[in-house]
Formats: structure tokens, sequence, C-alpha cells
């Protein structure tokens, strides 16, 4: 049975998606400690400044752009917090522009944002970062340099690691109320409305900060169950 | 609760993501050599027009030598990741994985390497099983088995490359010889 909680792999519209995508349906998965276990990341090797894709570096101006402030946690199917879950976030500056070789676009590059953080969760499964609003952009058609007539509104790339290998997600969050996320190929390749709206950041008042940061709260859901290694405990 | 949805890395992973040490599982995570057999894994990713894919991000992970999925303490990471140049070539360099008996099972997994495949036009992760030539436990192994066409597990199968420990896996996402994923 088809999960209609998860996108098609084969988008109509999007080309990369129509050359690169299997064909077959995928073979059963196993299920072996290959799965059940995964990479193991130190805390220490995360700097508490990469939770704030604002500032490059401290002493430099703030990025340009509506400073905001994504905050939730990282659940486990049954809502139990993942703690150590590595998050790794990527995004465009403020005028819709990525810092990488891969965008040709002429949107202006700030040279107070890279658009680049990491964070992990803490004992309660929750992250913090602080940034930026992105830009929506217009996705370029292949080849000519025209425009394929597709906007991408406003998104943060997040890349998640769990406890395990399959429980590894690669997602993108988008913000409310954003006329594009109607038309936006991604977003909409998921057919399921619940699931969609699963990917789309709340507004928090209450999360805003004296410094004007306009707060949102976004939790993730990895696949599979945690454990309950501390119930032997009670002896 | 509903996992979230997949959504693609789309092309505009950043580069800062992947560094040197990701794509060498040989050193450990202080630097230490790490004991076992060394090996090398290459290849090349291709589409659905047989075009090399760039910037694909491949992700690894396994057991080490001695058949143990590693844990925080331990040396050895167990995890890489890296991404395909302008040819859509990749390398990693790693230790061989050990067979290992699935705890509570009557199973022995033969030595094999998970990956995982991101990137511009992959809705979803794509991960696959890797196994090595001439290993007996691959016929006896839940996985391998449960790829039921003979000629898709050919495609599961490490490529020697001349004399040295150096294999071969190449990534064909869509099309006739179609490597096999498995469910994400």
């Amino acid at each position: 049975m088809t999960d209609t909680s998860q996108p098609v792999r084969a988008v109509a519209g999007y080309r990369n998606s129509l050359l690169r995508s299997p064909a077959r349906a995928p073979w059963p998965r196993i299920i072996s400690p290959a799965d059940t276990t995964g990479p193991v990341f130190d805390p220490a090797a995360v700097e508490p400044s990469e939770h704030d894709l604002s500032v490059i570096s401290p002493g430099r101006p703030r990025a340009m752009g509506q400073l905001i402030v994504i905050t939730g946690q990282v659940l486990d199917e049954d809502g139990r917090p993942f703690p150590n879950a590595l998050l790794e976030c990527w995004q465009a500056n403020a005028a819709g522009k990525y810092i990488h070789h891969n965008d040709p676009s002429s949107v202006p590059v700030d040279p107070n944002f890279i658009g680049v953080g990491r964070v992990m969760t803490d004992a309660q499964g929750r992250y913090r970062l602080r940034t930026i609003k992105p830009g929506g952009y217009a996705v370029p058609d292949h080849g000519e340099g025209q425009l394929s007539g597709w906007w991408r509104p406003p998104h943060v790339h997040f890349s998640i690691f769990g406890p395990a290998f399959s429980s590894r997600l690669v997602t993108q969050m988008y913000f409310p109320g954003d006329p594009l996320n109607e038309r936006d190929l991604l977003l909409n390749s998921i057919p399921d409305e619940a699931a969609r709206s699963r990917l789309i950041g709340r507004f928090a008042p209450d999360l805003s900060t004296a410094d004007g940061a306009l707060g949102f709260r976004h939790d993730f859901v990895l696949r599979g169950r945690l454990e309950t290694p501390f119930e032997d405990d009670h002896r | 609760m509903i996992p979230t949805p997949s959504q693609t890395a789309g092309p505009f992973f950043p580069a800062s993501f992947i560094r040197a040490e990701d794509r060498d599982l040989t050193v450990g995570r202080r630097g230490e050599p790490i004991p076992g057999e060394s090996m090398e894994l290459e290849g090349r990713v291709f589409d659905a027009l047989g075009d090399p894919v760039v910037n694909a991000i491949l992700e690894l992970w396994q057991a080490d030598g001695a058949g143990r999925f590693p844990a925080a303490a331990d040396p050895f990471r167990g995890w890489g990741r890296t991404w395909t140049d302008e040819s859509g070539r990749y390398r990693f360099r790693t230790i061989k994985p050990g067979p290992y008996r699935v705890p509570g099972h009557d199973w022995t997994r033969p030595p094999h390497l998970s990956l995982m495949v991101l990137g511009s036009g992959l809705m979803r992760p794509l991960v696959t099983q890797l196994f090595f030539p001439d290993e007996p436990l691959n016929e006896t192994d839940r996985q391998w088995q449960a790829v039921t066409d003979p000629a898709a597990r050919r495609r599961l199968v490490l490529q020697p490359v001349g004399s040295g420990p150096v294999y071969r896996f190449d990534i064909r996402l869509r099309g006739e010889d179609e490597t096999p994923f498995l469910v994400d």
C-alpha cells in the first residue's frame, strides 16, 4: 500500500525527480542491527555558535532580513523525545539566494549570511535556531536560463540523525500563510494534507525576543520507536 | 504520531557538511588508526539517461572488522559521507566489515555496507545494502533472499577492481539495470 504521508518519488514538472527516482518499487527491508543502530555524534563537536545563522562570527553585522527563532522537539513515533539528535540546516538568504556553487541566480548575496547551521537536541529532545527568514525564489528552467514558472516558497532545509540508520530524516520546513506553499511542487508531492501540514512551522508570538526575532515552533517526528532502557532500573 | 514527511535535500547541500575525515573511516574519532582490513569503495552514480549525477550525497553505515556496530565511545565511527564529483564519481576508504549474528535469531549476516543516497530529485532517501563477492553467508542472508530477482541481487555485489582491496559499486538510479533499493 502506498504511504500517502510521504511524498511521491516522481514529481510531474520536477525534472531531476523524473530522471533520478527508481522506477521499480523498493524491495522489502529485513530489519537487522544495520537498521536499528546508527551513527553517534559527539555533542562537543558542535559549537554553540552554530545554532545562530544570523551572525557569521561575533562582532560581524547581523544578516539582512527578518530575524526569526525556530524551536521545537525531535520525537519518536510515540512522542518520546530524542536527546542528542544532530540537526543540520541550510537555507537561502532573505532575497532567496544560496551561498552555493550550484546557485546560478543573479539574486544578490548578503556578505553577512552563509545560511548553514548545526545544533544538537538537549535531554528533552529540544533544539533552538536563530536565523533570518529566507526569501522565496524562482526556479530556473533547465537550459536557456528561462524561468520555469515554479517558485519555491520560503523554506529551511533540515537533515536529522536520530538513534538509528532507519530514522534518518531529510526534510524542509515551510512558513505558515505563504501563498507559494499551495503551488509548490515539492510540498504538494505529499498526497495527505495532514502530513503536508507537518512541514509548516507554527507562528509562535510568545517566542518573540526583545531584539525583534519572530518565533516559530516546529517539531520533527522520526520513524521508529525508542526503547525504554530505564524500565528495568526500578529495583 | 505521523512521521515527518521527507523532502529532497535539493541541489544546495552545504559543502561544509562534508568533511575530509567523513570519507575515510579507517581513521578513528580521535585520529587513531582503526584495526582491520582496509579497503576502498568507489563508483559512479548515473540517472535514467545514463548521465552522471553530480552532487549526489552518499552516506555509509557499517559494522567494524569484528562485526560490531559502533557506540558513542568507540574509536570506529562506522559512518561516512561524501558526494559525487562532475563525473558522478565517489570514493570512500574504510575497513571491511565482519559478519555478525543477529541477536535473538538464528541468522548470521554476511559482511555488508549500508548506503543511503540523497540529493536533488530524490524526494525520499534511497537505501541499499552492498554485499561482497564469494561470501557463502550471502545465500542464507534474509535481506539477500528478500531481493528475489537473481539479476537484481547480482547488482548488489561489489566488483573487485585490480588486485588491491578496491571495490566498485556503480549506482543506476533509474532504468533497465537500476540498482535495487530497499524500503526506506
